[in-house]
């Protein structure tokens, strides 16, 4: 297994797709240097925020995407903060 | 389904009403027996309760916002405002393009007074007495529109386009209501002293 600097492949980017007021898919693993982009199909706005340290997207709009560099390995469980029922977790190896 | 009820209108608004009343006195989380009868509800129709119905949210969060000190509570209410304005925008784009225009009906008329109501109060309350009403009644208004929507709304449209938008918001307000439960439990923590009265916790 290769993590962080090691990896020998090209840095990939994974979609994450917010639908029906869900994380589709709803747990995702990714290697470090990937790029996550948060894509909200809703009518409306939704976050994608870890509850300590790592990502915060703030308001993403109704149609708008948010991109983030997965940078740090670990396991990031986050929520909507609009929606806090809304739960998803992202790996990054 | 209670099935020894009539199935008309009237029955379930009147339980809903009923239910709504309920919540404002006790946290209980009232059972509700709606009865559907969506043979009898047009698109007409359903586009008057969706209206009024979208509109009373709209104006209680307007009213909490401006009224809480509960961060929470206010938190909530601005939510309320941004997504049920949303799906009224939607709504009508919608109608106007499939052509459907609100026509009053026994619901639509139902929850538009029970709203009335609604307002008086949140208008009259103060402090945590204002929140505690706001939250119970949100709770309330969800479940409300969650089983007018899965049971009535949905089943009754006709215009394929509009039962597929109603299919499409249902899961916005089921969090919602998920969303209203959490507020009301760590707000019946924080503040509802009258809430342990009855020996069944601490
Ligand atoms: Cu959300």
């Amino acid at each position: 297994m290769t993590v962080g600097a090691g990896r020998k492949s090209e840095p990939q980017s994974h979609t994450v797709l917010i639908r029906d007021f869900k994380y589709v898919p709803e747990t995702l693993t990714v290697k470090t240097g990937d790029t996550v982009i948060w894509k909200n199909e809703d009518i409306v706005p939704h976050t994608a925020t870890t509850r300590g340290k790592g990502f915060d997207s703030k308001n993403i709009a109704a149609g708008a995407s948010w991109k983030y560099v997965a940078n740090r390995p670990g396991v990031y469980s986050y929520i909507c903060t609009y929606h806090p029922t809304m739960k998803a977790k992202l790996t990054v190896k | 389904m209670i099935c020894s009820l009539r199935t008309n209108a009237s029955v379930m608004m009147a339980a809903l009403l009923v239910a709504m009343s309920v919540s404002t006195n006790t946290r209980t989380t009232a059972a509700y027996a709606i009865q559907q009868d969506s043979d009898k509800v047009s698109d007409a129709n359903i586009a008057a309760i969706v209206s009024v119905a979208g509109g009373l949210d709209i104006a209680y969060g307007k009213i909490a916002m401006s009224k809480s000190k509960d961060r929470q509570i206010r938190e909530f209410a601005e939510r309320m405002v941004t997504d049920h304005s949303a799906v009224q925008n939607a709504a009508v784009e919608l109608l106007t393009r499939i052509g459907v225009k609100p026509e009053e009906n026994e619901t639509s008329r139902g929850l538009a007074a029970n709203g009335v109501k609604v307002k008086e109060q949140l208008n009259k309350l103060k402090g945590k007495e204002f929140d505690k009403y706001y939250i119970d009644n949100e709770v309330a208004y969800h479940e409300l529109v969650v089983n007018a929507t899965e049971n009535l709304l949905i089943p009754g449209a006709q215009n394929a386009e509009l039962k597929s938008t109603l299919v499409s918001v249902l899961p916005l307000f089921q969090k919602h209501l998920e969303h209203a439960r959490q507020v009301q439990a760590s707000y019946g923590r924080k503040g509802g002293m009258d809430n342990h009265k009855m020996g069944m916790k601490h």
